[in-house]
């Protein structure tokens, strides 16, 4: 009678069990291997993680120095930092509900 | 087993690594050595698993090897997973899927029956013919009882791993084994009384 020591025994034989494949499946799979694209280049001399590292604080940088080194060409660029028209003016007038003079912040 | 550190003391496990990266660069003599070392043993496994399913198990050996060949690539020779296991776990989990769907859309029953006819004639003929009554008896047994067992007492997974790839809880599958040994214990011994007593 086959008691839990052989029955244990039997199960642990059967882990080495193998099955042939057969020529078909055999074919099926290699072909797939065959078929399988090929991987992707690696694009690029720097891996992304190291241009996001590297690039962050040399844009802040840049800005950083534009800002304070070359004012006058942010300026140049920014609305209300200058009124051109008397358009612009009845403007700010109108949404600020005072004369709006050139200059003056505060 | 830990990681990168045991790559090179375990010579198998580098070799494997070492033929699906060949493999993987167009390498068909690689591919085949790699099938050639790994498939019998998956094919053994999932056919056991699905109650000997023939050709549901040579879909899912097909599909797991695809599966391989996808990961060539990037594939982590010094990872946690043994090349074996991971093919493992892949048929595994597509087994008891593929099992699920077919409960639920066809009303297969729960049992196989032997005789069936599978798995083939030469698979028998190299076969123990105690592994052989193994397998009837493995194949009689509920589909949930089967994988449970195969996959704890055969395949050597815990339970927590074997709830994962189940979708069940761990209780579940205490109980699930510990059925199925019993019920297989069973089968096992009126197998052996019918051989004894002719």
């Amino acid at each position: 009678m086959m008691d839990d020591d052989d029955l244990d025994h039997m199960l642990r034989a059967a882990r080495a069990d193998t099955v042939p494949l057969g020529d078909g499946l055999r074919a099926r799979i290699l072909a797939d291997a065959a078929r399988r694209p090929a991987p992707a280049p690696k694009s690029g001399l720097l891996p992304a993680w190291l241009g996001g590292i590297l690039g962050v604080p040399t844009a802040a940088a840049l800005g950083l120095w534009i800002g304070v080194a070359q004012a006058d060409l942010v300026l140049t660029y920014m609305p209300g930092t200058s009124i051109s028209s008397e358009g612009e003016a009845a403007l700010l007038d109108d949404v600020f509900g005072t004369a709006w003079i050139e200059g003056e912040t505060g | 087993m830990t990681p990168a550190q045991d790559l090179t003391a375990d010579p198998a496990r580098a070799a494997e690594a070492d033929l699906l990266a060949r493999a993987g660069s167009g390498d068909d003599a690689a591919a085949a050595a790699l099938l050639d070392r790994l498939g019998p043993r998956l094919m053994a496994f999932v056919v056991r698993m699905t109650a000997g399913d023939r050709a549901l198990a040579e879909d899912i050996v097909q599909e797991a090897f695809l599966r391989l060949w996808k990961r060539a690539g990037d594939w982590d020779a010094g990872g946690a997973a043994q090349m074996s296991t991971w093919l493992g776990r892949v048929a595994a989990n597509l087994a008891i899927d593929a099992k699920r769907r077919a409960a639920r859309t066809q009303g297969m029953p729960e049992t196989w029956d032997p005789a069936d006819g599978t798995p083939s004639v030469e698979a028998r003929m190299i076969r123990d013919e105690r592994l052989s009554a193994l397998d009837a008896a493995l194949a009689a047994l509920p589909d949930r009882q089967r994988q449970a067992v195969v996959l704890r007492h055969i395949e050597g997974y815990s339970n927590p791993d074997i709830a994962a790839m189940m979708g069940v809880g761990v209780e579940a599958v205490e109980s699930l084994t510990a059925r199925g040994k019993r019920r297989l214990a069973e089968l096992m011994r009126d197998t052996k009384g019918g051989r004894d007593d002719g």
